[in-house]
């Protein structure tokens, strides 16, 4: 071997993991180069050097790889039995639930922060509680009801109505206060007595209806002379038609009172008919 | 001299030639401030006429043509609307436009007019009038069709029909024929010596505070509606006439001659009266028969059936007649008083007849009074 020995094989050489012909080769070869013989030489004195130092560790017992795999399978084994072994007692519980107080820094900010949750949880619950509530009155078994929307009359029949208050003096409430039951949470809105109609009544008022949205409808306000005798004489059907009206309630069975009624509503039919012709005739100049 | 008298005599021809109005059935023409304006018209043509304000006057005449004047309009338009293929031969439906001087354009439309009219047309025409707040007085012409919202309408010898309606004004038709068609809201309605051309000729009249004057109409059927006005009629009966009289609270009042005959069928209340100056034959009474008056009278009970839901009542009082004159019988009206009401309110039919019961009266009267009155 004529080429020096590289520090690799060096290192194979002094470690003992050449070949045998190599090595007979590498000794020649340290023989007749000094290069060689004093890096082998300084390698020597490493390894002694690092031997010395790391002596108690190297004098330590290490298992083989036999034994290791040996006392694998025995721990294996062990934890196998103890999950199929039921918890044993009070103590056991016991001692899981006081885990629960161990105030790690990550359990205590997960506790913390599951307390504001809910502790805004009640206060959004309480807040919306509270505004479900009706306004609880002074007295007893009476609600407040809203104010009832006027007939599309026009009647002045607007249900209020003034109640002393506490200094005595009247008062004009915006709302009617009327007796209900004790256990009405939700203040209703009062419905209008149904009016029972009569047979044949209905297709009246439609009509009326009708007639007197158009009567209605449109900008231009009722010349004051129209205005006058429509007012006139509207009274004059309601009248005759309230005072008919009465007396079919009076006298179910009687068909000439049904009549009169009858013939008063297309009295207003009439009437309304000709103040909507007017309308629509002063409506286009 | 005498070369200087032709150039002068000419002279004055030209220039009354260019002062004279000229004569023209289709031009304009003015005469002491009036607007004038005359068209060639079919014997029974159709006019329509329509202003806002303003009275509205109407004369049928025996001429051929139709001619519009007013003092008040800046200007008046014919308006041919009938589609006939000959423009040359009379026009049968005429639209007449009034334009007053604050709109002589006439951007404004028909009914704008402020300006108050007199038409002469056909006697055999029909017209169509509409006003406002004007007055309309139509004469003398074959049908008419009047409506006014605040005016009074005056109609007098239509001939074949006449609908007329007001909301506020009063109607007056005399010496006419045909069918009657009238309603007024708030005014009365007034019809004088009306009578049928034919047995299908109605009079038909409605009010809602108005009262209604019915004297001397002689159509087959005649009705008369009015809520809170009363109504009266005189007069003889049509053979075999029907009337119809319904009020709600107002009072019905037939002034009959003493040989009238009719069958009265009636609805009253309970508590109002009916007076008759006739003897009536009662066949129905919804209360208890009245009393047979004494000598004198020819009044007989009936047999008299209680209507369901009505509970009897007394008997009401009759006046005993007066005793006989000498000369003749003297019948004292019969009043049958207010019975003695059981029920709060109730209603009770009443059949009479007087004579041989040739004309037939239905009373309807919610409130009312009944009174049959000898004339």
């Amino acid at each position: 071997m004529r080429q020096c020995l590289d520090e690799g094989m060096l290192q194979s050489y002094f470690d003992g993991e050449l070949s045998t012909e190599v090595m007979e080769r590498a000794t020649s070869h340290l023989a007749s180069c000094a290069v060689c013989a004093a890096a082998v030489s300084e390698l020597e004195q490493e390894s002694l050097l690092l031997s010395t130092a790391l002596a108690a560790e190297f004098a330590t017992s290490v298992p083989t790889e036999r034994l290791r795999q040996r006392l694998d399978s025995a721990v294996a084994g062990l934890q196998v039995e103890n999950a199929g072994a039921p918890r044993a007692g009070v103590a056991a519980l016991l001692g899981s639930f006081f885990e629960l107080f161990n105030f790690a820094l990550g359990r205590t900010l997960g506790y913390a922060s599951l307390i504001v949750m809910l502790t805004f949880g009640v206060i959004f619950a309480w807040m919306k509680f509270r505004t479900s509530v009706p306004l609880t009155p002074k007295d007893n078994n009476v609600a407040v009801t809203y104010p009832v929307k006027p007939p599309a009359t026009g009647g002045n029949d607007f249900p209020v109505k003034t109640i002393p208050n506490e200094g005595g003096k009247e008062a004009t409430p915006k709302y009617v206060v009327r007796n209900a039951k004790p256990n009405s949470s939700r203040p209703v809105a009062p419905k209008s007595p149904a009016v029972k109609l009569i047979p044949g009544e209905r297709s009246y008022l439609q009509t009326i209806a009708k007639l007197d949205s158009t009567i209605k409808s449109g900008n231009k306000a009722m010349r004051p002379t129209l205005q006058v005798e429509y007012e006139k004489n509207l009274a004059v059907v309601d009248r005759a038609i309230a005072a008919t009206r009465s007396a079919v309630k009076s006298n179910p069975n009687d068909p000439d009172a049904a009549d009169f009624m009858f013939q008063a509503y297309q009295s207003k039919v009439d009437l309304l008919n000709s103040i909507a012709d007017a309308r629509v005739y002063n409506r286009s100049q | 001299m005498r070369f200087l008298g032709l150039p002068i005599v000419l002279a004055i021809i030209f220039s009354l030639a260019g002062v004279a109005p000229a004569v023209d059935g289709k031009k304009d023409k003015k005469s002491g401030g009036k607007i004038e304006r005359s068209m060639a018209a079919d014997p029974n043509v159709t006019i329509t006429l329509c202003v806002m304000s303003g009275e509205i006057s109407v004369r049928g005449w025996d001429k051929g043509e139709v001619r519009a004047q007013s003092a008040d309009a800046e200007q008046i338009e014919f308006r041919r609307i009938d589609k006939a293929k000959d423009i040359s031969r009379p026009a049968n439906r005429i639209d007449v436009m009034v334009l007053d001087r604050t709109d002589p354009g006439g951007t404004k439309g028909d009914c704008q007019a402020l300006a108050n009219v007199e038409l002469d047309i056909p006697k055999g025409a029909t017209v169509q009038v509409q006003t406002r707040d004007g007055n309309i007085s139509i004469v003398g012409v074959a049908a008419v069709y009047a409506g006014s919202q605040n005016g009074d309408i005056e109609i007098g010898h239509a001939q074949r029909l006449v609908e007329a309606g007001s909301v506020g004004g009063s109607i007056s038709l005399k010496d006419s024929s045909g069918r009657i068609n009238l309603s007024s809201a708030g005014g009365g309605v007034e019809a004088t010596n009306i009578r049928a051309t034919s047995a299908e000729d109605s009079f038909e009249v409605g009010t809602v505070s108005g009262d209604i004057q019915l004297d001397g109409v002689s159509n087959g059927k005649v009705v008369a509606k009015t809520v809170n006005g009363n109504v009266t009629m005189t007069g003889p009966l049509t053979h075999s006439g029907r009337y119809a009289f319904t009020t709600m609270s107002g009072d019905v009042t037939l002034a009959l001659p003493p040989d009238a005959s009719f069958q009265l069928n009636a609805k009253v209340s309970q508590s109002q009266e009916i007076v008759s100056d006739f003897a009536l034959t009662f066949t129905m009474d919804g209360a208890t028969p009245p009393a047979t008056p004494k000598a004198g009278a020819h009044s007989e009970p009936g047999p008299k059936p209680s209507p369901p839901g009505v509970q009897p009542a007394p008997a009401p009082k009759v006046s005993p007649p007066k005793p006989a004159a000498k000369s003749g019988t003297v019948v004292s009206p019969i009043i049958v008083q207010r019975s003695v009401v059981v029920v709060p309110y109730a209603m009770r039919r009443i059949t009479a007849v007087c004579g041989s019961g040739d004309a037939t009266i239905y009373v309807a009267s919610f409130g009312g009074t009944l009174h049959l009155q000898k004339k």
